[in-house]
């Protein structure tokens, strides 16, 4: 009895031979057009699998050589874990490009690694349980190995479909809420993907196929017929290779020359959120660490379009709280202009005419009436109780006027010296904001709201932002404001001021109406 | 010819069903109606609308079939007064009142298929979802995960702890 249990076919070799060897150069030109050199490992393999099939030509001529038997034998059973390094790394690549890092079960940089690693050490046990079964003193324990092995590498390639299938499965339902992936080469990366599938398919077909096989006695059936071999180990393989000849991954995948950088810009220039910050993670980057499916929820809440639309909704407060919900609700509140002005946050400068105080007109009236920040209120420390927006009229300003004799330019905060101003400049509009100061009441003590860092202190008054405010005992209004601010008046300024006046004014600037009275002018900006 | 207003029209969702629907309907949404309009032969092709399964797809056109004699929105309208209210008129607050995963579903159908009026009230009904809720419950109701360190949670809450109810 000879090495093989079956006469081997010296055709079916050369057969084999020539087409591996004709699929390996084309993959060594396609690595080389392409610049895919993570392929180096395929053509390795390719290469291998052709002389591979050559030796078992020789071997086939002169059945005897325990060299040529062992050496076609080695060279046939090992390409596939170089297939499948490849196959590792094309999916860590198309995780990359996809962009969806979240949906693989395991990080894309880290598959590579973890895989290849698994592979190189089922390659080889392979490897050496090949060179102990030729010696007869070891062949018991080199079949022990070689099973090992492959079995290492059927465990493998079974956990990388499930990581595949999980990702594809994560993906396809995402996809069409999610900006289009950009096609770089001339085929979809979903084909590349259902390649990967097919391919890791057969690998696990023949590596089932190769187990079997080693784990039958000398005289089982696999071993006994020749064919078996063929149908499937060489097929499938044979299948393999082509079938990457094929759907190349060089022609799917940016190469070498293509730099990450501009598809990074391209990705952002996608997802059209260049109006946000650019720190604004884009939702295939969240950083979320989630395992579980993508459900319509996720899709939503992580868009952060849809997010923002639906925390506009949202009172201020509830805003301001909700910001500790993960980074990015806490990077859209903090960054969406149209958020940061629902929280006074931004100034949202008026886009209509200025209006005229001093035009009795009813129709010139400014339309919109700024709206008060009442959440002044919560930081009064619910102590002062109204707040009363007034637009003034022309006829209240003339009574005062009428009144008034020019005040010289007098420190403001100096109540003693505060005189009344003879009109105020028709250039801008005005309106009261009267604050009910009660004289025995002290500022609030609340540690929230006084931690220096608190969020209110970087709201403004009111929208659209009044960029002065004077004192006034009464109607008198004194000629120089106490705060003014063109970019907007906070409520952290209004607040200093309020408690660095407080003790005078307990004394001598409450008005008997017990009114602490503030009156703003509102430049028109645009 | 028929007038516009009994023309039919078939859509086809993304897992392959045929619905048939008046065009008025439709066209509430603005994917559709542009879709129509780039046609020109309304009612002979099948419009695919890829991103929607029937059964959202049946629900969103019931929410339009509700609303088909609605204005048609301003064009300009200002962002502004469309914000200021979260109050959902009855017959909307019933159509929203569906398990979370068809709301977001909703929401997802009324953005592709650009039909402004359904996804205000889809986002307000997520809103109002949210509204009186501490951050721990919001992420509990959408099983949102937490990715702040403890030092940047500790942070963003002192920062606004002013704002909470207490």
């Amino acid at each position: 009895m000879g090495l093989y249990h079956y006469e081997p076919s010296q055709i079916l070799a050369v057969g084999a031979a020539g087409v591996f060897g004709l699929g390996a150069c084309m993959h060594l030109f396609q690595m080389i057009r392409y610049k895919t050199w993570f392929f180096t490992a395929f053509v390795v393999g390719a290469f291998m699998m052709t002389l591979g099939y050559v030796m078992r030509f020789l071997s086939a001529r002169s059945p005897d050589s325990v060299m040529l038997y062992a050496m076609q034998s080695l060279f046939i059973i090992l390409p596939p874990s170089l297939y499948a390094a490849t196959i590792y790394m094309i999916y860590g690549r198309l995780v990359i490009f996809v962009n969806a890092p979240q949906a693989s079960l395991i990080r894309p940089t880290l598959v590579t690694k973890v895989f290849v690693i698994g592979d190189v050490c089922s390659f080889l046990t392979q490897a050496g349980a090949g060179g102990m079964m030729v010696q007869p003193s070891m062949a018991a324990t080199g079949k022990k190995l070689m099973l090992l092995g492959l079995g290492l590498q059927l465990v493998f390639f079974g956990f990388f479909l499930v990581v595949a299938i999980t990702f594809w499965v994560r993906v396809k339902k995402v996809l069409y809420t999610a900006p289009p992936v950009p096609q770089i080469g001339s085929v979809p990366w979903t084909r590349l993907f259902c390649a990967l599938f097919i391919a890791a398919a057969l690998i696990i077909i023949r590596c089932a196929f190769r187990v079997v096989e080693f784990q039958q006695d000398s005289d089982g059936v696999l071993q006994s017929h020749e064919w078996y071999a063929y149908v499937f180990d060489a097929a499938p393989m044979l299948f393999v290779q082509t079938l990457f000849n094929v759907v190349h991954a060089g022609r799917v995948l940016p190469g070498a020359g293509v730099d990450r950088g501009d598809l990074d810009e391209e990705y952002i220039k996608l997802n059209n959120i260049s109006h946000l910050s650019a720190n604004i993670p884009l939702f295939y980057q969240s950083t979320t660490t989630q395992m579980d499916p993508l459900t319509s929820a996720h899709r939503v809440l992580e868009t952060p379009e849809l997010l923002e639309m639906i925390l506009a909704f949202l009172p201020p407060c509830q805003l301001l709280v909700s910001q500790r919900v993960n980074t990015l609700w806490h990077d859209l509140i903090s960054n969406s202009p149209q958020l940061q002005q629902l929280l006074f946050m931004r100034p949202t400068w008026s886009k209509t005419k200025p209006f005229d105080s001093h035009l009795s007109c009813e129709a010139n009236r400014p339309s919109e009436r700024p709206r008060n920040n009442v959440m002044l209120r919560k930081v009064l420390g619910g102590r002062y109780p109204t707040f009363t927006p007034r637009v003034t009229s022309q006829k209240e300003e003339e009574e005062y006027a009428d009144k008034g004799v020019e005040a010289p330019d007098v420190n403001p905060d100096d109540i003693n010296n505060i005189r009344r101003s003879q009109k105020s400049p028709s250039s801008y509009w005005t309106w009261d904001v009267n604050v009910m100061y009660p004289s025995d009441k002290l500022p609030t003590d609340d540690a929230a709201i006084l931690y220096e860092k608190a969020s209110w202190r970087r709201m403004y008054l009111c929208q659209p932002p009044c960029t002065e405010l004077y004192l006034a005992r009464r109607w008198c209004r004194a000629t120089r404001p106490a705060i003014a601010s063109e970019q907007g008046i906070t409520m952290d300024m209004f607040i200093e001021k309020a408690n660095k006046a407080r003790e005078l004014w307990n004394q001598l600037f409450i008005s008997s109406d017990g009114d602490w009275h503030f009156e703003g002018p509102m430049p028109s900006k645009r | 010819m028929a007038s516009t207003d009994e023309q039919k029209i078939i859509l086809v969702s993304s897992d392959g069903v045929n619905i048939q629907t008046d065009r008025i309907i439709a066209e509430r949404s603005m994917l559709i109606k542009n879709m129509i309009e780039d046609l020109g032969t309304p009612g002979e092709e099948p419009i695919p609308i890829m991103n929607v399964s029937e059964a959202v797809l049946r629900k969103v056109l019931e929410w339009c079939d509700h609303h088909k004699k609605d204005p048609p929105p301003e064009k300009d309208e200002d962002a502004d007064t469309r914000k200021k209210t979260t109050d959902i008129e009855e017959w909307d607050q019933k159509f929203m009142q569906v398990d979370q995963e068809m709301l977001f579903e909703i929401i997802l159908a009324a953005n592709y298929m650009d039909i402004k009026a359904l996804l205000d009230v889809g986002c307000k009904t997520v809103a109002n979802m949210i509204k009186g809720k501490s951050p721990e419950e919001i992420r509990k109701t959408f099983n949102i995960q937490n990715d702040f360190t403890p030092e940047e949670e500790e942070q963003i809450r002192r920062e606004n702890e002013w704002a909470e109810d207490r």
